[in-house]
């Protein structure tokens, strides 16, 4: 069916660069009211820019916005707002401080007569959200203490109260589990019903073709196309074409193309720090092991033990066969063990230095150099950068106006040189586009084929499920069960993820 | 398990250690001071503790919004010297009196308003943006009592220092300042300069207009270091462009020891006046102590980086135990 109602939104040739780095180069959309438009495209290719300056956050360098068919300049988020726009953040917009019921009020307390907050009012409103969205949150948690489900429910939930016109949700589901995720859809069916209109941005197609009427795809920072689903049918080739602007050739698993080594390069025995119980496993050179296992069992945990970020309580670390004690991050670079973190932007990456910079800082872990020699330097990193393929001017850009597909490649690409033993990926595929991921994951491989081994922590299990050669399910900082060869399968992992909570309850 | 449950709520606040604190050194000093809980030794306490208290207040308001004044100390300066100058000839009129209020609330909002305008609409760098004024206050001073001078009506300085029983005018206006404090939280613009001082960004995404809240944070600050400024002018009972100075770092000590955090966004302004208080203690405890004059320094250096330790220490266990519960 057609849809009829009045165009909401509509932008004309939006265009801006970023210090020489052109995030928009042709952003023209439109929207009707009621529906559900999918936003996709690569990291990089300007959504974010342009719901951005849709919500006033950004100035654009030329183009036209139109809100109703009314011409509109935006200078202020606050000027959104009041055209009924609003904006669920994927850097989310929380204040770590603040408790979750005074964030769903941020920006618009109910006040009392005389102008004091209305704290009574501000609790029922965003009772109401969050007893739909995520029942059993407490409403008087500080955000900063939250898990970043949690956040990004809070985050969600704030926009729902808000309660506008033109809802624009960028990636709301990265950190969200599947129950979570029908709770969110439920509610954006029904917002939908009620004629407001709502552009969806994922990385998760399955996601996009379940929920939304039709699709746009941005590449390069341009409207590549639309995909009417009526139309055109919900074909998930045709999109991944014009995501990548190529042709989509099938997904191809390359755990099954390697032979296992017998030199093992990490040896964990008995060990235990924080969450973690007697962990012990040995990782052989050149072997992808995944993590699994429901959110939040300790996987992180186990990561930042092994790279020396957690002291260790108790047992017994191995790396190439030497035993040896991390107290700091710089001793397990040293021996070859680095990670690469969840949060790049805030643990990964030095933002505001230039992309050679934020390579080189890898070695700096290292010890022997009294100079450093900036010149080999330079080549390495530009070897880097091409291997890689990085999208940049140069290897002086900053990296806040790299793009974040682009940045992941640099917190990954930065060991490349180093050679490490042990390769710790914590989520590395997080938030990042159908290409991007698979080239990260090609590059994955590609080390784990010259001797490192890999220990991946991944949220999505079809990533675990591709590229690993064992996974291990840690239930409440154990080891519950191992997956290995023909036993990984999607729902092996999620079945052994779910019986170990029965085991434990029973 | 009740009480229990309370008691935990309790030592999660973030100015519990200096509540800690706090009783030590009032325990400390009660040993060496025989009649400290006297009615009027704790009237003469808090009568020099005033200006810290409230100076400390206005510094709060301003580093909880994520900003710092580092012109706390010769804002202070300029207002006693206003009021000084103005007020010398005033005698008994009490109507004498008033240009050189209106005067000194002028300025100190005025000077509110310049601090605020460059943080918040300029953007320069809070830290070297009120460096700067600070001088340009201190010239101003200078320029209107170049040397130590003026007078302040002898029924003022009276009035201040009037106290029935444990009820003192200091008192007053302290609990005075702490309501208009609790006021502002209960609408609007303290919800909001808790936002911008915790994520700037976040605010502003959300429709916070921010240069706005950092404007009024400052303005909010010199208003209670204003209040600060009439407590040392009326026990300085004269003026003197040199008299604010030492009061910036140290109402910076005590936001910090009152678990305030730096960065800003968290912490209570109550903690403030529990870390102004600390400090003015110290000072005591040293020279009931009996410590040789060449140590004092050294010895008070000692103590307030230990009271820092605690409260710092403190706030950052309980950050990291709640993000694990």
């Amino acid at each position: 069916m057609e849809n009829n109602g009045s165009v909401i939104l509509e932008t004309k040739s939006i265009k801006k660069a970023f210090g020489g780095v052109k995030a928009l180069v042709d952003g023209s959309f439109s929207c009707k009211q009621g529906e559900i438009v999918g936003l996709l495209g690569a990291n990089g290719s300007g959504k974010t820019t342009f719901s951005k300056i849709i919500m006033g956050l950004l100035h654009s360098d030329a183009g036209e916005i139109y809100i109703d068919g009314q011409p509109v300049r935006f200078r202020s988020p606050l000027d959104a707002m009041r055209k009924g726009i609003v904006m669920v953040h994927q850097q989310l917009s929380l204040i770590p401080d603040l408790t979750v019921w005074e964030n769903i009020n941020i920006g618009h307390e109910p006040r009392t007569k005389s102008g004091a907050l209305d704290d009574d009012t501000a609790r029922k409103r965003a009772a109401e959200v969050i007893n739909r969205l995520a029942p059993g949150l407490s409403l008087d948690r500080v955000v900063k203490t939250l898990l970043p489900s949690e956040q990004q429910l809070v985050e969600i939930a704030k926009a729902l109260s808000k309660g506008g016109k033109l809802l624009i949700l960028d990636e709301p589901t990265a950190a969200l589990e599947q129950t979570q995720v029908n709770r969110l859809f439920e509610i954006m069916r029904e917002l939908k019903s009620q004629g407001t209109t709502i552009i969806f941005i994922s990385h998760r197609l399955g996601e996009v073709l379940e929920i939304c009427d039709y699709v746009v795809v941005f590449r390069n920072g341009a409207n590549v196309g639309t995909v009417r689903f009526e139309k055109d049918g919900r074909d998930e080739n045709r999109i991944v074409s014009l995501i990548t602007g190529k042709e989509e050739s099938g997904q191809q698993n390359g755990a099954k193309d390697r032979i296992r080594s017998d030199e093992v390069s990490l040896e964990v025995k008995r060990l235990s720090a924080g969450m973690l119980k007697e962990i012990s496993f040995a990782a052989h050179r050149g072997e992808i092991i995944g993590i699994g296992g429901l959110q939040g069992q300790g996987q992180e945990d186990l990561l930042l033990v092994l790279a020396g970020m957690i002291h260790v309580e108790k047992g017994e670390l191995r790396v190439n066969g030497k035993p040896v004690k991390f107290h700091h991050p710089a001793d397990a670079i040293r021996h070859g063990v680095v990670l690469v973190p969840g949060d790049r932007q805030k643990e990964g990456l030095f933002l505001n230095h230039s992309l050679f910079m934020n390579v080189i800082y890898a070695r700096f872990g290292l010890r022997g150099e009294w100079l450093i020699p900036f010149k080999r330097l330079r080549e390495e990193v530009k070897r880097v950068v091409s291997t890689l393929s990085i999208r940049t001017e140069s290897i002086e850009t900053e990296m806040q106006n790299l793009s974040g597909g682009n940045q992941q490649k640099v917190v990954v690409g930065k060991w490349l040189p180093l050679n490490p033993a042990v390769l710790l990926l914590s989520d590395p595929a997080k938030g990042v586009d159908v290409q991007a991921k698979r080239e990260l994951y090609e590059l994955i491989r590609d080390l784990a084929r010259r001797g490192t081994s890999v220990i991946l922590y991944a949220s999505d299990n079809e990533e675990l499920v591709s590229h690993c050669d064992r996974i291990f399910v840690l239930y409440e900082g154990q080891i519950v069960e191992e997956l290995a060869g023909v036993e990984i399968t999607e729902d092996n992992l999620v079945t052994a993820s779910l019986r170990a909570t029965v085991k434990q309850s029973t | 398990m009740d009480i229990f449950n309370q008691l935990k709520k309790i030592s999660r606040k973030p100015e519990f250690p200096s509540v800690i604190i706090l009783i030590t050194v009032i325990a400390l000093n009660a040993a060496l001071q025989k009649n400290f809980f006297a009615i009027n030794v704790i009237n003469v306490n808090l009568l020099t503790f005033t200006p810290l208290i409230l100076i400390s207040i206005g510094q709060a308001v301003i580093i909880l919004g994520g900003g710092l004044d580092l012109s706390v100390g010769t804002q202070v300066s300029l207002i006693n010297v206003i009021m000084a100058v103005l007020m010398k000839d005033a005698g008994d009129n009490q109507a004498a009196v008033i240009p050189g209020f209106l005067a000194a609330m002028i300025a100190a909002l005025g000077m509110g308003f310049v601090n605020g305008f460059t943080a918040g609409y300029l953007n320069l760098p809070p830290m070297i943006a009120t460096f700067a004024t600070s001088a340009i206050w201190y010239g101003l001073a200078l320029l209107i009592l170049p040397s130590p001078g003026g007078a302040i009506p002898t029924w003022l300085v009276k009035g201040f220092s009037w106290k029935y029983s444990l009820i003192s005018m200091p008192l007053i206006i302290i609990v005075a300042a702490y309501l208009v404090w609790i006021f502002v939280r209960r609408r609007p613009l303290g919800r909001y300069i808790y936002a911008v001082g915790s994520n700037e960004t976040a605010a502003y995404a959300n429709g916070v207009n921010t240069r706005r809240v950092k404007l009024y944070s400052y303005m909010l600050g010199s208003f209670f270091v204003m209040l600060g400024g009439f407590a040392i002018t009326f026990q300085a009972a004269s003026g003197d462009a040199r008299l604010g100075l030492s009061y910036t770092l140290t109402s910076i000590a005590a936001v910090v020891v009152g678990g305030i955090a730096l960065k800003g966004g968290s912490g209570n302004v109550i903690g403030a006046v529990f870390g102004a208080i600390i400090l003015n203690m110290v000072i005591n405890l040293i020279y009931f102590a009996n410590i040789p004059s060449e140590f004092q320094e050294f010895t008070k250096g000692a103590i307030i980086i230990l009271a820092l330790a605690l409260a710092v220490v403190y706030r950052r266990r309980e950050s990291k135990s709640l993000a694990l519960s």
